[in-house]
């Protein structure tokens, strides 16, 4: 007997206390913010560099709000490379990065229609030990940021 | 003699109440776990988890007030179905007390609020003096709606510059 249950295999992202997932496929690389360099012409929206696979990696810091930060938060320790499909993007800062297996694709559920937002990052949610895991993508997460470097860069 | 129906009273706040249908009131919860979602409108600023499912948490005051009120644990479910014979959606509504049942007629009926402006004055489906003060029964559905969002815009945005 077969079963029509699949698993996802997905980074999870603390930032904030807020816990955002990304498809594994998407994580080119995690660096430390350590290794990050800071030197940027003056009104980048994007924090720092990284060098990661011979490519330099604009990175970015959301707040637990999805605000974009100015600088990196003394508690983001991480910086994730996200790549979709070889199409290398944005390195994003977080506190930690954890490997889960989302065992069944059916627990993870859209947001319900009075609390979507078109522009947000948030494709689905699903729950795990008593609260709630954002998901998201590379596209998404990049669309975003382009999004709010329009509106506010 | 004027017919009656049962109604709840939900306090919202300080100032302001509203009142529900008993059969959309589902259940009072004094405890609750609460998850903010960013980006989120600020009147759904969080999920609760309850029952092993996760469902919107609706601040009121936000809208009544146009300010942001600190978090409250207790909450009142409430159920609703956006046209008949469709399955039942749940909401969990914040309050700052004690909810009460009570009985209303066409002889109490009232104007609503003068906060009710806008999207807030349309979810009113009818309104009721109690102790003095006017309690609007509100649209559940329609305030819960992705519609409403969309149209709310103007007055989200407001809300957010607070």
């Amino acid at each position: 007997m077969t079963s029509n249950v699949s698993s996802i295999q997905l980074a999870i992202l603390d930032i904030g206390g807020i816990r955002i997932s990304f498809p594994r496929n998407d994580i080119a690389g995690i660096c430390l913010t350590t290794d990050m360099q800071t030197e940027l012409p003056a009104n980048n929206r994007e924090v720092a560099w990284v060098e990661n696979e011979n490519y330099q990696w604009p990175v970015f810091s959301i707040s637990k709000d999805f605000t974009i930060l100015p600088r990196s938060s003394d508690k983001h320790r991480f910086c994730v490379c996200l790549d979709r499909k070889q199409d290398k993007t944005f390195g994003l800062t977080c506190d930690a990065v954890e490997a889960f297996e989302l065992k069944d694709n059916s627990a993870a559920l859209t947001l319900p229609d009075c609390m979507s937002n078109p522009i947000s990052p948030i494709l689905h949610v699903f729950m795990h030990n008593q609260g709630l895991i954002f998901m998201s993508n590379a596209n998404a997460m990049r669309d975003f940021l382009l999004t709010l470097e329009t509106v506010y860069g | 003699m004027a017919e009656t129906a049962s109604a709840w009273v939900l306090t919202l706040n300080n100032k302001h109440k509203i009142a529900l249908p008993q059969y959309q009131t589902h259940e009072y919860i004094t405890t609750s776990i609460q998850v903010k979602v960013p980006l989120a409108p600020p009147h759904f600023h969080s999920m609760l988890l309850w029952r092993d499912r996760m469902i919107p948490l609706l601040d009121l005051a936000i809208l009544v007030e146009q300010k942001i009120f600190t978090a409250a644990k207790e909450v009142v479910i409430a159920a609703y179905q956006t046209k008949p014979g469709t399955p039942l959606n749940f909401v969990g509504i914040i309050v700052r007390d004690l909810p009460f049942r009570i009985e209303v007629n066409d002889e109490s009926a009232c104007e609503p609020p003068e906060q009710y402006h806008g999207i807030l004055r349309n979810s009113v489906l009818s309104c009721f003096s109690y102790n003095d003060q006017s309690v609007p029964i509100v649209n559940i559905a329609y305030l819960c709606s992705e519609q409403l969002f969309k149209n709310s815009t103007d007055e989200t945005n407001v809300i957010l510059s607070v």
